[in-house]
C-alpha cells in the first residue's frame, strides 16, 4: 500500500503520517496563541452610536461573585441623548436587554421606571430613564454582564461591562414559577417529556414507513422496471392498504393528540406582544445650561478639550464634577462626589487621569463663565473612539454632572462637532 | 470456496445475477445514508434561511406567521424529492424522506449547538414536527398517483395538520402566567427569562392583533391560507426538483 497523500512529478511527496502530524502541530500551535474571547465587542461599535444614542450612567452590579440560585440586580440609568444621530434610526421602539453569553443567568425581572419591561416601549430624546435588571445565577463560571438597550433598526447599544462569577453545581438550578391556574412549573425543563414523546411517536411512523420501503430493493432493480415500462408491477396491492393506514393513522393521532392537549391544558393564551408605555424621569426645573463654543480632540495626545459657556440656573454654586461619554467616565477628583459610586465601576472604562478643568472656583448662581476641560487618557484609543474623528460625521455627545456643596448633582447633555487636531 | 466439477453457462449467469443483486442492494444501503444526510445539510438550511426564527424559538410559535410561514418552507423540499423518488423509482417516500432529514438534522442542531453549547433549554427550541403532513402526503401520492391531485389534497393536508399535531406538545406552553403584574404565556416567559442578547422582543414576529377582523380564529385562518399556498408552492417544486433529478451532462443512460 502506498503511504504516499501527495505524489505530485518533480516534488517531494509527503507520508499521511508526516501530514497530520503537521496539521496537529498547526492546531496545537493555534490554540496555544489565542485567547479566550470573553466579552461582547463593545468596542467594536461605531463611535458615534456609543456617544450620541444612550448615555448610561449610575450602573451598578448588586454582587460580583454568587452561587447558582442566588438573584442579583444590575441598575442604573440612562440618557437618551438628544444628539441622537440621523444615521440611526429613533428609539420609537426599544427593549431593555442584558448582554451575557447565553442564559447563563435567567432574567427574572427588568423594569424601567418601575414598569415591567417584559415588552418593547419607546424613549424620548433628551430624557432620562432608571432602569433595573433582575437576573438568577443559572450556569456557573466567570461572565461578562453588559448592560444593553435594543433598538429596533439601530441595533444594540452596549453600556458598560462588569465580569461576575458563579460558582456552585448548575445541576441544582430551579426557575419555578405559578401559572394563573394554580400550577408551580419549572421553566428549565417544563413539559419536556411531552415534547419528546410527541417526537419520538412521530419518528416512529416515520422510520416505519421509510423502511417499509427500504427493507426491499429500491433503486437499481425499481428503475429497471421503469425503464422497462413496468409500472404497475411495483405498487402492489399491500402497498395500497399499508398507504391507505397510513393516511387514516396520521390524520387519527394528529387529531387526537390535539384533543389530548385541548383536555390536559384547556385554559390557553395566545403569545403576548404589546408594548409598554413608560413615563421618562421628571425634568427638574433648575437646569444649568451649556454651550459648546469649541471642542477639539488632539489625536497623538489623547486629550478631548471643550471650550464651554456654562450658565448656573440652580439655586447653589456648582463644581463640574464628571464628564462622561461612550461609559468612559472623566472624573474631577478635586469635586470629590463621585469616587463612592466610582468604586463599583470597570476599571478599564475609568480614565486614570481623570478630568481637568481650567478654573475650578464655584461657579455662582446665575453667573455664566466660560472655561475649558481637558478629559485626556488611553481610553480614547483603547475604547476605540478616537476614530470618531474619520467619521463623515465628527460629532460626539456626552453627560456633564455639576455637583453643589451639598452633594446635589445636575446633569447636563453636551455634545457638538469635535474639531481633530492631528499634530 | 473451491468447486469440484466446472460450472455451466446457466449456473455462471444464475451466480453473476446473484453477486450483481447483493452489490446493487450494497451501493443502495451507502446510497440511501449518503442522500439523507445530502438532504439534512440542504433542506436543514434552507429551511433554518426561510423559517428559522419560528422554528428555533418556543416564543415564536404563534397563530399567525409560524402556522403560515412554515408549511409553506417545509413543502418545498417534500415535493422536490416526491417527484425524484416518485419518478424514477415509484417510491411514495419523498415528503417523510425529507422531513426525516430536516427533524434530525435540527435536533442535532438544538441539542448540541443550542442546548449543550449555548445552555438554552430544550423546550425553549424544539422545533416543530411536520411528520403528520409528510406521511399524509406520501400516503395521498401513492393513492391518487397524481401530482396534481396530491398537491390539492396532499399539500391542504400537509398545511392543515401542521398546528394540531403540533399543539400536542405546544399547547403546554400556552398556560398563562401573571409577570409581575403583567399575563404571559409559559412560552413568553422561557422566551422572556433565558436571555437572547441577539434577540429583543419587538424582533419577533409574531400575531400582533392583525387578523382581528376574523376573532379568535386566526390559527383556521392561518392554516388554510398556508394550505392554499403550500398547494401552489408543491407544484412549483415538483418542477425544481424534476430539474435538479435531470441528468445534465452524462449523456449514456445508465
Amino acid at each position: 500500500m502506498n503511504k504516499r497523500l501527495f505524489i505530485i512529478p518533480g516534488a517531494r511527496s509527503i507520508s499521511i503520517k508526516s501530514f497530520i502530524m503537521k496539521i496537529m502541530i498547526s492546531i496545537l500551535t493555534c490554540l496555544s496563541l489565542s485567547q479566550t474571547v470573553l466579552a461582547h465587542g463593545e468596542r467594536s461599535q461605531e463611535p458615534f452610536l456609543r456617544m450620541r444614542t444612550i448615555q448610561w450612567y449610575d450602573v451598578n452590579w448588586s454582587k460580583d461573585k454568587l452561587e447558582v440560585n442566588d438573584e442579583f440586580v444590575v441598575s442604573g440609568k440612562f440618557r437618551v441623548s438628544p444628539y441622537w444621530p440621523d444615521a440611526a434610526a429613533k428609539p420609537d421602539v426599544a427593549f431593555l436587554n442584558i448582554s451575557v453569553p447565553g442564559p447563563v443567568f435567567v432574567r427574572t425581572g427588568s423594569f424601567i421606571n418601575g414598569v415591567n419591561m417584559a415588552n418593547s416601549t419607546s424613549f424620548e430624546l433628551g430624557r432620562d430613564y432608571e432602569w433595573e435588571v433582575h437576573l438568577k445565577a443559572r450556569v456557573p463560571g466567570r461572565w461578562h454582564v453588559h448592560t444593553m438597550l435594543n433598538v429596533k433598526d439601530a441595533g444594540p447599544i452596549i453600556g458598560p461591562g462588569k465580569f461576575v462569577e458563579i460558582t456552585g453545581n448548575g445541576e441544582n438550578f430551579i426557575n419555578e414559577v405559578k401559572t394563573i391556574t394554580g400550577d408551580t412549573i419549572n421553566l428549565d425543563d417544563y413539559s419536556l417529556l411531552n415534547n419528546y414523546f410527541w417526537h419520538g411517536l412521530w419518528a416512529i411512523f416515520g422510520i416505519a414507513w421509510l423502511f417499509y420501503w427500504f427493507r426491499r430493493p429500491v433503486f437499481f432493480h425499481r428503475y429497471r422496471e421503469i425503464s422497462a415500462g413496468r409500472v404497475d408491477s411495483l405498487i402492489t396491492r399491500s402497498d395500497r392498504y399499508v398507504a391507505s393506514a397510513v393516511l387514516v393513522l396520521s390524520l387519527t393521532v394528529t387529531f387526537t393528540g390535539y384533543h389530548i392537549a385541548e383536555y390536559k391544558w384547556p385554559i390557553t393564551l395566545a403569545l403576548q406582544s404589546a408594548r409598554a408605555n413608560v413615563k421618562a424621569l421628571p425634568i427638574s426645573e433648575q437646569q444649568v445650561k451649556v454651550e459648546l463654543v469649541r471642542g477639539f480632540y488632539r489625536i497623538p495626545g489623547r486629550a478631548m478639550t471643550l471650550r464651554l459657556e456654562v450658565t448656573n440656573n440652580t439655586e447653589s454654586p456648582i463644581r463640574l464634577g464628571e464628564f462622561t461619554t461612550a461609559t468612559v467616565r472623566f472624573i474631577n477628583h478635586s469635586v470629590g462626589m463621585m469616587d463612592e459610586s466610582a468604586r463599583n465601576y470597570p476599571e478599564h472604562l475609568m480614565a486614570e487621569a481623570g478630568l481637568e478643568v481650567d478654573n475650578e472656583a464655584p461657579i455662582a448662581v446665575g453667573e455664566t463663565r466660560l472655561i475649558k476641560i481637558v478629559a485626556q487618557d488611553a481610553a480614547w484609543e483603547t475604547e476605540r473612539l478616537a476614530s470618531l474623528v474619520y467619521d463623515p460625521d465628527s460629532r460626539f455627545g456626552g453627560l456633564l454632572f455639576f455637583y453643589d456643596e451639598s452633594g446635589k448633582r445636575y446633569i447636563t447633555d453636551i455634545g457638538g462637532v469635535l474639531i481633530p487636531k492631528f499634530i | 470456496m473451491k468447486r469440484k466439477f466446472p460450472m455451466n453457462n446457466n449456473q455462471q449467469t444464475t451466480e453473476t445475477s446473484v453477486s450483481t443483486e447483493k452489490l446493487q442492494r450494497m451501493l443502495e444501503l451507502i446510497l440511501i445514508p449518503t442522500l439523507f444526510f445530502t438532504i439534512i445539510g440542504s433542506f436543514h438550511i434552507h429551511f433554518m434561511l426561510t423559517a428559522g426564527d419560528w422554528d428555533f424559538w418556543l416564543d415564536w410559535k404563534d397563530r399567525e406567521w409560524w402556522i403560515t410561514i412554515s408549511p409553506v418552507m417545509a413543502i418545498t423540499f417534500c415535493s422536490a424529492l416526491q417527484f425524484f423518488f416518485w419518478k424514477n423509482f415509484r417510491l411514495p417516500i419523498g415528503a417523510t424522506f425529507a422531513i426525516m432529514a430536516l427533524l434530525l438534522g435540527e435536533w442535532v442542531v438544538r441539542i448540541s449547538g443550542f442546548h449543550l453549547w449555548s445552555n438554552y433549554p430544550i423546550n425553549l427550541v424544539t422545533p416543530a414536527t411536520f411528520l403528520a403532513g409528510a406521511l399524509v402526503l406520501d400516503a395521498i401520492l401513492l393513492l391518487t398517483r397524481s401530482m396534481l391531485l396530491t398537491a390539492i389534497f396532499g399539500g391542504s393536508l400537509f398545511a392543515l395538520t401542521f398546528f394540531p399535531s403540533n399543539w400536542a406538545w405546544l399547547a403546554a406552553y400556552h398556560v398563562p402566567i401573571e409577570f409581575h403584574g403583567q399575563v404571559m404565556t409559559a412560552a413568553d416567559l422561557i422566551g422572556f427569562e433565558y436571555i437572547r442578547t441577539g434577540t429583543p422582543e419587538y424582533i419577533r414576529i409574531i400575531e400582533r392583533g392583525t387578523l382581528r377582523t376574523f376573532g379568535q380564529h386566526s390559527v383556521a385562518v392561518s392554516s388554510f391560507f398556508s394550505a392554499f399556498l403550500c398547494i401552489l408552492v408543491y407544484a412549483m417544486w415538483w418542477f425544481v426538483g424534476k430539474a435538479f433529478a435531470t441528468v445534465a451532462y452524462i449523456k449514456e443512460r445508465i
